[in-house]
C-alpha cells in the first residue's frame, strides 16, 4: 500500500509540469493571446486527432512509421553490435577500423540524407537512414561491454581451454549483455526521432512524419500538433519499455559488483 | 595456504619444477618473484606450499596452470614443457571466479567436456555433494539472471566451496573415462 502511494506520488509529480503547460496552452488559446490559426487550442488538436482516427491515416501513418523504425533499428542494431563485438575482440580490428568508425561518426544523420537519396527516394533509404543513427550507441556500447570483461573470466575460460567461439557465448556475451541493452535503448530512441527527419527527406510512403509535413503544407497546424503529440508519447512508451528490458537483465550487475 | 590439486587422477606423471625463475620489471627496478626453484611432486603426494604473501606463491601456480607461459627454466608434466593451460591441470582461484548469469550447477558444469546432458548432471550433482552443497541448499544459492540480486544468501564460504567442485569436475571428469 505504502508502495503504491510512493508511486502515485511519482507519477504526480512528473505530471505536474504537463499539467501546467496545457493549462497554459489552454488560456493563451481560448484569451485570444495567440492566433489560432498559429497555434491551435486543445479543442482543435482533439478535433483532429478525432478526425484523423476516423479517416484512418492517423493510424495507418503511425504504423507505418513504427514498422519501419523497426526495421531500421533491428537491421542498424544487429549491424552495431557485430561490429562492435569484432571491434572489442580482435585488437588488430580495432586499431584498423576505430579511427574510421569514429570519424563517420562525426557526420550528422541529416547529412547523410542527400547521399540516401541517390539510391531510392522512399523506403530503402529511410530504413538505411534510420539503421546508421541507431548502429552507433550500440557499437559503441556492445564495444564497451566486451573490452571491459574481467581478465579474471577469460582466464577461467583458458585454464578449461574453452574455443574462441565458447568463450564469446559463455562469457563475452552474457557479461556484455547489460550494456549492450543500454545501447539498444538509446538506439530506439535514435531511430525513433530519426524516423521523422527521414520522412521529411525522403518523402514517399506515408508515415508520421510525412502526415506531420503535409499537415504543415496544408497550414493545418492542428493535424502538426496531433503529429508531435503522437510522436512523443510513442517514443517515451518505445523507451520506458527498454529500459524496462535493460533493468531485469541487469540485475546481476549488481551481485558482479557486490562480489568483486 | 593454497595447494596443487594434482593428486592421484594423474596416470604417470609427476610434476618436474627445475630451475624456474621469474623477473618482473617493475618502473626501474627488477623483482626477482621466483629465483631459481626446482621441486619434484610425485603423483599422489599431496602439497602444500606455504610463505609470506608476495614470495611467489601465486606465479608458481600461474607458471603450473598455464597462464603465464614467460618464465626461466622448466615445468615438466607428462614429457612436456608446460607454456599454457591444459585440460590436466586445474586450479582453484582465490576469488570465486563463478559467472553471476549461471547457476552454481552450470558454473560446475563448465568444464565438462564431450558428455551428455544427463551424465553432466550426475558428475555435477556428486561434485557439489562433496563439497558439502546439498541439493536443498545449492536450490538457495541459484544464482541466475533474476534470482542473483534477491540471493545475496551466497557467503563467502560457499562462493569457494562452489569453486573447489567446479574445478574438481572439470579435473575428475576428463581424468577418468
Amino acid at each position: 500500500m505504502k508502495l503504491n502511494l510512493n508511486k502515485l506520488a511519482r507519477i504526480a509529480e512528473g505530471g505536474l509540469l504537463p499539467l501546467a503547460i496545457l493549462l497554459f496552452w489552454y488560456l493563451s488559446t481560448s484569451l485570444h493571446i495567440v492566433r489560432r490559426d498559429f497555434i491551435p487550442a486543445p479543442v482543435d488538436v482533439l478535433a483532429a486527432f478525432n478526425e484523423t482516427l476516423h479517416d484512418g491515416t492517423f493510424v495507418l501513418s503511425l504504423s507505418t512509421s513504427v514498422v519501419r523504425v523497426l526495421k531500421g533499428f533491428l537491421s542498424g542494431s544487429l549491424a552495431g553490435y557485430l561490429l562492435g563485438t569484432l571491434l572489442g575482440m580482435s585488437k588488430t580490428l580495432e586499431k584498423m577500423v576505430t579511427p574510421l568508425f569514429n570519424a563517420i561518426r562525426q557526420v550528422p544523420l541529416p547529412a547523410w540524407a542527400p547521399v540516401l537519396v541517390l539510391i531510392s527516394n522512399g523506403e530503402p533509404a529511410q530504413i538505411v537512414f534510420i539503421a546508421i543513427g541507431a548502429s552507433y550507441p550500440v557499437v559503441l556500447n556492445t564495444f564497451e561491454g566486451i573490452t571491459s570483461v574481467r581478465k579474471e573470466y577469460l582466464e577461467v575460460a583458458s585454464v578449461y581451454r574453452f574455443s574462441r567461439l565458447k568463450t564469446y557465448v559463455k562469457i563475452f556475451l552474457p557479461a556484455s549483455l547489460p550494456s549492450v541493452l543500454t545501447g539498444l535503448r538509446i538506439a530506439m530512441s535514435i531511430s525513433w526521432m530519426s524516423v521523422v527527419a527521414a520522412e521529411i527527406f525522403m518523402t514517399s510512403g506515408g508515415g508520421i512524419g510525412e502526415m506531420m509535413w503535409s499537415g504543415r503544407e496544408l497550414s493545418r497546424m492542428d493535424i502538426v500538433f496531433v503529429c508531435i503529440a503522437s510522436i512523443s508519447l510513442v517514443g517515451f512508451t518505445m523507451t520506458a519499455l527498454m529500459r524496462r528490458l535493460e533493468r531485469s537483465y541487469s540485475l546481476w550487475r549488481l551481485t558482479m559488483k557486490q562480489s568483486a | 595456504m593454497k595447494q596443487i590439486k594434482l593428486e592421484k587422477m594423474t596416470t604417470n606423471g609427476a610434476l618436474h619444477i627445475r630451475n624456474v625463475s621469474k623477473r618482473y620489471r617493475v618502473q626501474e627496478s627488477e623483482i626477482h618473484v621466483l629465483d631459481n626453484f626446482s621441486l619434484t611432486i610425485k603423483p599422489g603426494e599431496f602439497v602444500s606450499i606455504v610463505g609470506l604473501s608476495g614470495c611467489g606463491k601465486t606465479t608458481l601456480l600461474r607458471h603450473i596452470v598455464g597462464l603465464e607461459p614467460d618464465y626461466d627454466g622448466d615445468i615438466i608434466f607428462n614429457g612436456r614443457r608446460l607454456d599454457a593451460p591444459g585440460l590436466d591441470r586445474g586450479i582453484v582461484f582465490q576469488d570465486h571466479r563463478l559467472f553471476p548469469w549461471l547457476t552454481v550447477e552450470k558454473n560446475v558444469a563448465l568444464g565438462l567436456v564431450g558428455k551428455s546432458e544427463k551424465e553432466k548432471e550426475k558428475i555435477v550433482a556428486s561434485h557439489l555433494e562433496l563439497v558439502g552443497l546439498k541439493k536443498g541448499s545449492r536450490k538457495a544459492i541459484r544464482i541466475s539472471f533474476r534470482a542473483a540480486c534477491r540471493s545475496e544468501r551466497l557467503s563467502q564460504g560457499r562462493w569457494s566451496t562452489s569453486r573447489i567442485s567446479c574445478c574438481l569436475t572439470s579435473l575428475s571428469a576428463r581424468l577418468t573415462p
